[in-house]
């Protein structure tokens, strides 16, 4: 596959459609592509990506836990784990030892297996801090979060408020809540994309 | 409709506005819920305690503030028994554990101070990695026996690594629903106090603001009380809801949908305490002829990590709508809630306030008073009418901590508790109030002062300009200091008193602040405040004394005749009461009181003075001597006074 991908392209490979590839990319499911506006060009590691994120939602992994999980994977492990599917279940399983319709999950989580997942979280966070293109910083939750799972594991509407942070650039943020409206968060898109290109160089 | 049940002594009080519901049309109640633990009988040793110190060593806490946090570090170690752990972590911009979580034996304990002792101020405010860290420490050490608790200190923003306030209150929530809570103390005016009251919400501790510096190892000590004196752990309400209906759960207390139950967390509940939930139940149906019955679960564990349940229930008539439109609220409960929706809508205000909406937080504080307008007490109004007055011209840093403190407290039905800086003038007690110069003083029956009203433990208190012919501005000229406010016996007789003139911090508070673990007061002399006069008996040159207590008289007054057997030190200028100059011959005389002894300086009491007495068959007046040297307990609602040991 050439490395100049476009947004049509993971399209066709994913079945997802632009809009879901783009709230994907403002999430931090997929790193930002190369270029911005209709220009815009994705590399392999978004297609070895796209497809873990697939497999994950058949597990009905949340887009949180799926953002965790791939923050923990380094492009060689996303690679592996695409072709691998029975490893990737397993790895999972291992990282939440009761998933599914367990309602105790927060119980049988101890603090101490709780406090670990931030840590970890923590370092994957610093880490994508560092690292300049993905200008994206997210708040990152839990992996066991009670808050996230409902009794059959699916999310759970919270009334707390999410707020995204984008960095555009040192000093330049911008504070956005988290919206169910699509036409709303197609305008914010469009505003984000805006913003980055201003801030470019 | 009211419903009490206790086992082992704890109550449970389940009450609603109206007892009934209605029939055809979708009802709304506001339930109260008020759990009441038995007080401690003071024998039984203490649950064992498991506990982080996380102390921010930022480069604004250099100087006092790291000085007084790191005395209430060994204050804190001092009071901790051998079957008790403590980590302690400091954090800047890096975070570093002083020592992981140990028994404390007394080699651990003095290493650990020495530890302690070392610690200097560094850069940034990585709050919650330093956070995260002393969670960790407990969470290494967690068992099922102890009480496992995190204390953060802060006195600044954080602004290193996640210091966003949902996901850090999130993280502690995980926690807390993992047996660890914690507890946020805000030092000074920088502190983002909305931040650290959450997390401690969420992490099912206290919050405490900590103004006057010197008395942070006091707040230490009463969270440290209050962690020894747990009666119940882990404590929950489940309530389980007909189908239709749904719940709010008001002051922030973290709650839960389980299916039709809401399950609401509260963490432990001290001995004594007493903690009162408010829910709106929306979409209550009635059935004709049947009550409408809501089973109520009360679990914990007690100190013996044994599980106590305690089930009772609401149980509500149904009737026709017309009547249950028409059937009065119960006003007294209306009150109590207005006073938790009120501090809740008040924080709200506060925080728009401080994000720069000044008119959005205004009008919220109008209509939630004019919402509330017929329950609302006469001072509560007063004070947030004036608190929409200083939210529309914009709060100063203090007066939005003051503020928010405040609320916080009345939100969770706390008594009032706040510690002042205490300095003595001319031997007189001045304490520092929120900007404030206010003189103690037990000889006036009506407090006075330069505002018509002032704001006093979370009360609107109405001020006398003059009494007796003394003005604010006479006391200022007599003790060439400015004083705002004379606080006298009509505030003073329904508090409790600590005066600590070695910390120079006065105590106020709305409870008790004794403790029986702590501070054994195991004689206390009677005060008795008979016609608002403090009166206490001592023995004094052999003789029992009946003397009223004058904190603003820096010397004690005695009837002639007990002076006459021994001769004066020295001549001096007194101050009568009434500001009278005078010059005296001062006497050095022995003094027994409470088992111990002293020396207190006297003069002899002016004939006017004595006549006056004599009306009471008072015979003295004793000054402020003894609190200038003593820690001491005033507490006149229990008409006692104690010397602290």
């Amino acid at each position: 596959m050439p490395d100049e991908l476009t947004i049509e392209d993971l399209e066709k490979h994913s079945g997802l459609s632009t809009r879901t590839l783009h709230y994907y990319t403002q999430i931090g499911l997929l790193p930002s592509p190369e270029k911005r506006g209709i220009n815009a060009t994705y590399t392999q590691e978004h297609l070895d990506r796209l497809d873990v994120i697939l497999i994950c939602k058949e597990l009905h992994l949340p887009l949180k836990e799926i953002r965790i999980v791939l923050d923990q994977l380094t492009p060689e492990e996303i690679k592996h784990y695409r072709d691998d599917r029975e490893d990737l279940l397993y790895k999972i399983k291992a990282d939440r030892p009761h998933p599914g319709p367990d309602t105790q999950t927060q119980q049988e989580s101890s603090a101490l297996d709780y406090i670990k997942s931030l840590e970890k979280a923590h370092i994957t966070h610093r880490n994508v801090a560092e690292n300049p293109p993905m200008l994206f910083q997210n708040q990152h939750t839990p992996l066991f979060s009670s808050q996230d799972l409902g009794p059959d594991g699916s999310p759970v509407k919270t009334d707390q408020e999410i707020w995204r942070r984008f960095i555009l650039i040192d000093g330049v943020e911008l504070n956005i809540r988290d919206t169910r409206d699509k036409a709303l968060r197609y305008k914010i898109d469009r505003l984000l994309s805006f913003a980055r290109s201003l801030f470019k160089n | 409709m009211s419903n009490s049940k206790h086992n082992n002594n704890l109550r449970v009080r389940i009450q609603s506005d109206k007892p009934v519901v209605p029939i055809g049309k979708p009802g709304e109640r506001i339930v109260e819920i008020t759990l009441i633990a038995p007080p401690s009988t003071g024998d039984k040793p203490h649950i064992p305690l498991n506990l982080s110190l996380v102390i921010d060593r930022s480069g604004s806490m250099q100087g006092k503030k790291l000085q007084y946090a790191k005395e209430a570090a060994l204050h804190v170690i001092d009071l901790m028994s051998e079957k008790d752990r403590l980590a302690v972590v400091a954090y800047d911009d890096k975070v570093t554990t002083l020592m992981s979580s140990q028994l404390l034996s007394d080699s651990v304990k003095d290493e650990l101070k020495s530890r302690i002792m070392t610690l200097q101020a560094g850069a940034s405010t990585f709050l919650y990695g330093g956070w995260l860290a002393g969670s960790r420490e407990v969470a290494e050490a967690i068992n099922d026996e102890s009480v496992n608790r995190t204390l953060l200190l802060s006195d600044g923003l954080a602004n290193v690594g996640e210091r966003n306030i949902n996901a850090l209150s999130i993280h502690a929530q995980e926690l807390f629903l993992r047996h660890i809570s914690t507890s946020c103390f805000g030092v000074g005016l920088d502190y983002d106090e909305h931040l650290l009251e959450s997390m401690a919400n969420h992490g099912g501790g206290r919050f405490q603001f900590l103004e006057t510096l010197q008395a942070i190892p006091l707040v230490f000590e009463r969270e440290f009380e209050e962690l020894i004196s747990i009666y119940l752990r882990d404590v929950q309400i489940k309530l389980d809801l007909p189908a239709s209906a749904k719940a709010s759960v008001y002051a922030n207390w973290h709650s839960e949908m389980e299916g039709s139950q809401l399950k609401i967390f509260l963490g432990s509940l001290a001995s004594g305490q007493k903690r009162s939930i408010y829910i709106k139940l929306t979409q209550l149906q009635g059935k004709k002829g049947d009550h409408l019955e809501i089973p109520v679960t009360v679990t914990g564990r007690d100190a013996e990590g044994t599980e106590q349940a305690i089930s009772t229930a609401l149980k509500l008539k149904s009737i026709d709508q017309q009547k249950e439109a028409a059937a009065l609220p119960d006003s007294e409960l209306m009150a109590r809630f207005a006073v938790v929706d009120l501090a809740q809508k008040a924080n709200e205000a506060l925080q728009r306030e401080r994000a720069g909406d000044r008119a959005g937080s205004v009008i919220l504080m109008r209509n939630s008073l004019y919402q509330h307008s017929p329950n609302v007490s006469e001072s509560d109004r007063r004070k947030y009418e004036r608190m929409q007055a200083e939210m529309s011209r914009g709060l100063s840093e203090e007066d939005r901590k003051r503020h928010h403190y405040q609320e916080y407290q009345s939100r969770r039905g706390s008594q009032f508790i706040r510690d002042y800086s205490l300095d003595f003038v001319k031997g007189l007690p001045l304490v520092r109030v929120e900007g404030l110069s206010v003189l103690i003083n037990t000889a006036v029956n009506r407090s006075f002062g330069a505002p018509n009203e002032w704001l006093f433990l979370n009360e609107m208190f109405p001020l006398l300009h003059q009494y007796d012919g003394m003005t604010v501005k006479n006391i200022s000229a007599a003790l060439e200091k400015k004083v705002d406010v004379v606080l006298g016996m009509d505030i003073l007789q329904r508090l409790f008193v600590h005066i600590d003139p070695n910390h120079r911090v006065m105590v106020f508070s709305q409870r008790p602040i004794h403790s029986h673990q702590l501070r054994p007061i195991d004689r206390s002399a009677w005060l008795s405040a008979a016609g608002k006069r403090p009166i206490v008996e001592l023995f004094m040159a052999e003789t029992m004394l009946k003397m009223q207590l004058m904190t603003a008289l820096n010397i004690t007054l005695l009837p002639e005749y007990i002076l006459q057997s021994s001769s004066p030190i020295h001549q001096d200028e007194i101050l009568l009461p009434g500001l009278v100059k005078m010059t005296a011959p001062i006497y050095k005389l022995p003094i027994r009181f409470l088992e111990r002894e002293f020396q207190l300086e006297c003069a002899s009491l002016p004939a006017s003075l004595e006549q006056q007495l004599g009306m009471h068959n008072d015979e003295g007046l004793l000054g402020v001597e003894l609190f200038r040297k003593i820690p001491s307990y005033l507490s006149f609602p229990e008409q006692e006074l104690a010397l602290v040991k």
